[in-house]
């Protein structure tokens, strides 16, 4: 397995450790409800959590992202628009 | 002095294996059992049913690492591993103790682990991250627009908008074109690949991430892949991490 002394590694096994794995019937597992503090200290201390789109595949990913951008622009000349008259 | 109700259990990850003892030292130095149901078997420590709260970094760092070794071990000594994440705890249910419970839901899901357990057999994960700069691409992008005179007249104005727009639309079309580019050529050389959305960034990591990626290889796979990036890649624009137990690879199966 890969050295986690290096702050990459670390970082990348926090980050499948922490929120993958195994999904168990939810009924059976103990609520973790320290969990959210302990990846609340860890961004803290550690990390910001990156405001990125939803992905599940690429064009979910892609083409909402394009829009949103096409919309908050086209909002900003239809204000430059009426700002000019 | 009265024992502690240890009437839960810690798991780390499930296995195929005829071994019925293994040695193993997990979390907090607690031995590592083999649990069987069916065919197969879970790795666990009996505990309290309460989740592992971590004082400080330093703490979840040693922890989660500690977790993750014992997936490693059992990668090594039975080829495969289905990983839990760090602090799944099986409780008591409905008068079924935590083990019952856990035997009950290795039973059921015998078929779906098994065949999970085999599309993984001899393949470990890897992260990849690839970045670019961003002010550097806006600047080529602005470089090859055109320059608009007078911007302070009202034409001039709506030129501007208009030019930014155009200017944003190009990055974000770059952008789709060079994750789609290095997304199709990393799956060419490897068993599996997801698209990762990063929770976790190092404060003083200023690189414009661009796409990151889990890899399900084996190590040939890997060692191609390593060698396709370092021909054409700029050393400085990606970044390799692992090999990782198949995090990544596993959350669709035991819901079932």
């Amino acid at each position: 397995m890969a050295d986690f002394d290096d702050k990459i590694g670390l970082v990348e096994l926090l980050d499948r450790a922490l929120n993958k794995g195994i999904i168990l019937n939810a009924d059976l597992i103990v609520t973790v409800a320290d969990v959210p503090l302990l990846a609340a200290n860890l961004r803290l201390v550690l990390a910001s959590v990156e405001t990125m789109m939803k992905f599940g595949i690429m064009d979910d990913w892609l083409i909402p992202h394009s829009i949103e951008n096409k919309k908050d622009e086209q909002a900003s000349i239809i204000k430059a628009e009426s700002r000019a008259k | 002095m009265q024992e502690k109700p240890y009437n839960a259990l810690y798991v780390y990850g499930i296995i195929k294996t005829e071994e019925s003892s293994w040695s193993c030292t997990g979390l907090k130095g607690n031995q590592v059992l083999m649990i069987s149901g069916g065919k197969l078997k879970a790795l666990a420590h009996p505990c309290e049913a309460k989740p592992y709260a971590p004082a400080d970094l330093e703490n979840i760092k040693k922890m989660v690492v500690e977790h993750n070794n014992v997936l490693g071990t059992a990668m090594e000594s039975f080829g495969s591993v289905l990983p839990f994440a760090f602090n799944t705890i099986i409780q008591e249910k409905e008068g079924k103790s935590a083990e019952e419970n856990l035997k009950d839901w290795l039973r059921k899901e015998e078929k779906s682990f098994e065949q999970l357990l085999e599309k993984i057999k001899g393949k470990k994960e890897y992260g990849i991250k690839f970045f670019y700069n961003r002010k550097e691409w806006i600047k080529e992008i602005k470089a090859q627009s055109s320059t608009i005179s007078r911007e302070d007249s009202g034409i001039g104005y709506l030129l501007k908008g208009k030019q930014e727009f155009e200017i944003k639309d190009k990055l974000i079309r770059r952008l789709n074109e060079k994750r789609q580019e290095l997304f199709n050529a990393a799956n060419s050389k490897v068993n599996e690949i997801k698209i990762n959305q990063p929770k976790i960034k190092l404060i003083e990591d200023e690189k414009d991430l661009l796409l990151a990626v889990s890899v399900l290889a084996s190590n040939k796979e890997f060692d191609e892949l390593k060698q396709f990036l370092q021909n054409n890649i700029s050393q400085e624009d990606y970044q390799c991490a692992g090999p990782f137990p198949p995090y990544s690879f596993v959350g669709d199966a035991g819901n079932g």
